[in-house]
């Protein structure tokens, strides 16, 4: 054993919950009110982890559903039938006939019943939801056939933090984990690193929650900024160890193949997110919003025609739209604020901004820009490859005694609403699941085979440091892999991975558990990589919609029916196996 | 270096050290304060420079991030 780890506890719980973020702090609180002792570890700290801590925020809650009789800040808004509102986003978004969103959980029908509750929880921890006159201010986009309300996000992440602990949830910050336990095909719990110490824990669970959030460390977030490889748009402790731990222990992941491509300002480092509820999402009525413009200020979605052009998908449609305008001579584009009535400039400095991340509005000041005069440069930027683990509407995973929530499953439309009411049926679901379970067998040969794993970087003398061994990986992918990919730049790819996995990972060196940490991530990037490249070769068409979903293969650049179905990849034996699914 | 600690102002509560979800904030043990251990591996989140109690955290953004 290496002079820095060494393992000295073992943790017990009926529930154990991996990853603080919404999904996570939602699967522990029902799990706990569930009557099961509960434990969360998290690989930062809870009071800045996942999408709210990060401050790539939210301030806008997607795909509510405010029931009849609620205050709302426009009282002339009229908003249809809860029916409709579903039937639309399953038509908008490509559900249904479609099948551009290829997910086997009827996500939006769950989530537009179910969000208006999470809505009323986080209120009751003091999230702000309500404008000073006490009504809801919401925003209908006939459009996306979205109802989005806004909030006041600001330290929300503390909040869930502080709640956790008074419930009685066994918090675990700086803890990651490693590997999953499994005996038999079921989930018995993980093996953990302290990154700060350097201990390793052994927790045994009846129930595991994986909420590790998505794959955000496959591409360099943008190709032309080579000096930070974690300026990213989603957080970027967010490794892909939901599909790479998932894989590892057995569970079914899907949509590996799916690069998540969306719109960003130029500045990496500047959210976009947040501006969506005001930005590019128009609406078939006449309301202000900001302009998506190209360089002769000529708006891109002209109100009225971004149905026909997009297919009513919000993100999908906008690379091949955006090149249409590059070959016309016509970039770059911007975010065009400067018709708006002040009290929406305000509004969207104060509160998108703000919320949505402060550096954002710091980088405003910085640099100078006043949106009422200036315009805002955007791009298309990869956020992660969509890949997650495969989970039903129980949130339960392919393997019994694993529930999974949030961007882990790749069932990322509907943001912070997805994440807290998949986390509640997570936790509802993993609780109801460990009262009755038998306690699990913990296999002592799998520990000490995953400690080895551990202890491996710290062996190595004048070895590569992580951080140089990621930055060529996601280089790789960029590079082979980015917008178009085809067989011969797939196969080039997993060559030189195959190389990196084989000659310089197990050369990576770690001196101390921090660069341990980045070592073991390294590993899950590598997994997570490979899966997408194994994946895309795999489905031999090309495929775009959902939220930002693209497979665009230069060979075969039509979509094809009979690819209408979800491709998965398991674990057999240590082979990627592939399986093409109906869902 | 992106982010600077004003010591004059740092009263070594360990907010920033706590919170840092990408472990760049360390802690010296012997001085018992915070320092920037792993500057180029800071995502610029901005949870530092918010959460200090005594503004003694400032974030430069790079010109890499114009």
């Amino acid at each position: 054993m290496g002079k820095m780890t060494k393992t000295d506890e073992f943790i017990t719980s009926d529930v154990l919950v991996i990853g603080g973020g919404a999904a996570g702090y939602r699967a522990a609180i029902k799990a706990i009110e569930g009557g099961c002792d509960t434990v969360l570890i998290e690989k930062a700290a809870v009071r800045a982890a996942g999408c709210l801590g990060f401050c790539c925020g939210m301030e806008h809650f997607a795909y509510i559903y405010p029931p009849p009789g609620t205050l709302l800040h426009n009282p002339n808004l009229s908003l249809p039938p809860i029916e409709e509102i579903i039937a639309r986003i399953d038509t908008l978004r490509g559900v249904k006939e479609e099948r551009m969103f290829l997910n086997p959980t009827a996500t939006f029908s769950i989530i537009v019943k179910e969000g208006w509750d999470e809505v009323l929880e986080l209120e009751r921890l003091g999230v702000r939801f309500r404008e000073d006159d006490g009504s809801y201010y919401v925003i209908y986009m006939p459009a996306q056939g979205t109802i989005v309300a806004l909030f006041k996000g600001e330290g929300i992440q503390h909040k869930l933090a502080t709640e956790l602990s008074k419930r009685g949830v066994k918090v675990f910050d700086r803890t990651m984990a490693v590997d999953l336990l499994t005996h038999n095909g079921t989930v018995a719990g993980a093996v953990t690193l302290d990154v700060r110490t350097g201990n390793i824990k052994v927790f045994q669970s009846k129930a595991t929650v994986l909420a590790t959030g998505s794959a955000s460390r496959s591409y360099l977030t943008d190709p032309l900024l080579q000096s930070n490889i974690f300026v990213s748009q989603n957080p970027p402790i967010a490794d892909g160890s939901n599909a790479a731990i998932g894989y590892r222990a057995g569970a079914e992941i899907i949509n590996s193949e799916f690069a998540w491509i969306c719109l960003g300002a130029k500045s990496a480092r500047v959210p976009f997110n947040g501006l969506a509820p005001f930005a590019l999402w128009p609406s078939d009525v006449p309301q202000p919003h900001p302009r998506l413009i190209n360089a002769k200020g000529e708006e891109i979605f002209p109100e009225g025609k971004f149905k026909d052009k997009a297919a009513g998908t919000f993100h999908a449609g906008f690379l091949p739209l955006l090149e249409e305008e590059e070959k016309l001579g016509n970039s770059p584009f911007f975010w065009d604020c400067r018709h708006l009535p002040e009290e929406m400039i305000q509004y969207i400095e104060q509160r998108s901004f703000a919320q949505e991340g402060p550096i954002a509005l710091k980088w405003l000041q910085d640099r100078g820009i006043d949106l009422r005069k200036d315009l805002l440069e955007v791009t298309l930027r990869f956020f992660a490859i969509h890949a997650g683990v495969l989970i039903d509407e129980n949130a339960q995973t392919s393997l019994s005694g694993l529930y999974a929530a949030g961007d882990a499953t790749s069932d990322t439309g509907g943001a912070l609403t997805t994440a807290l009411v998949f986390g509640k049926r997570a936790g509802i679901n993993a609780a109801k699941y460990a009262s009755e379970a038998k306690k699990t067998t913990i296999n002592e040969a799998q520990v000490e085979m995953i400690k080895e794993c551990i202890l491996a970087p710290q062996m190595v003398k004048n070895g590569y440091a992580p951080i140089e061994v990621e930055k060529e990986v996601r280089s790789v992918m960029t590079r082979y892999s980015g917008y178009y990919k085809s067989a011969t730049t797939l196969n080039r790819a997993l060559e030189i991975l195959s190389d990196l996995k084989a000659n310089i990972l197990p050369r990576v060196s770690a001196k101390n558990p921090h660069e341990l940490m980045r070592a073991l991530e390294v590993r899950n990037i590598i997994l997570t990589i490979e899966m997408h490249l194994r994946a895309s070769l795999e489905r031999k068409e090309s495929r775009m919609g959902g939220f930002g979903h693209y497979h665009l293969r230069r060979d075969y650049p039509e979509r094809d029916p009979n690819w209408d179905k979800l491709l998965v990849v398991r674990n057999e034996g240590g082979d990627m196996k592939f399986i093409k699914r109906d869902c | 270096m992106s982010i600077k600690i004003n010591y004059s102002k740092c009263n070594a509560c360990g907010i920033c050290y706590n919170d840092c979800p990408m472990d760049v904030i360390a802690w010296d043990e012997e001085k018992n304060i915070p320092f920037i251990k792993y500057p180029d591996e800071c995502c610029y989140c901005g949870n530092c420079e918010l959460y200090c109690p005594k503004k003694a955290i400032a974030i430069l953004l790079p010109a890499t991030l114009y």
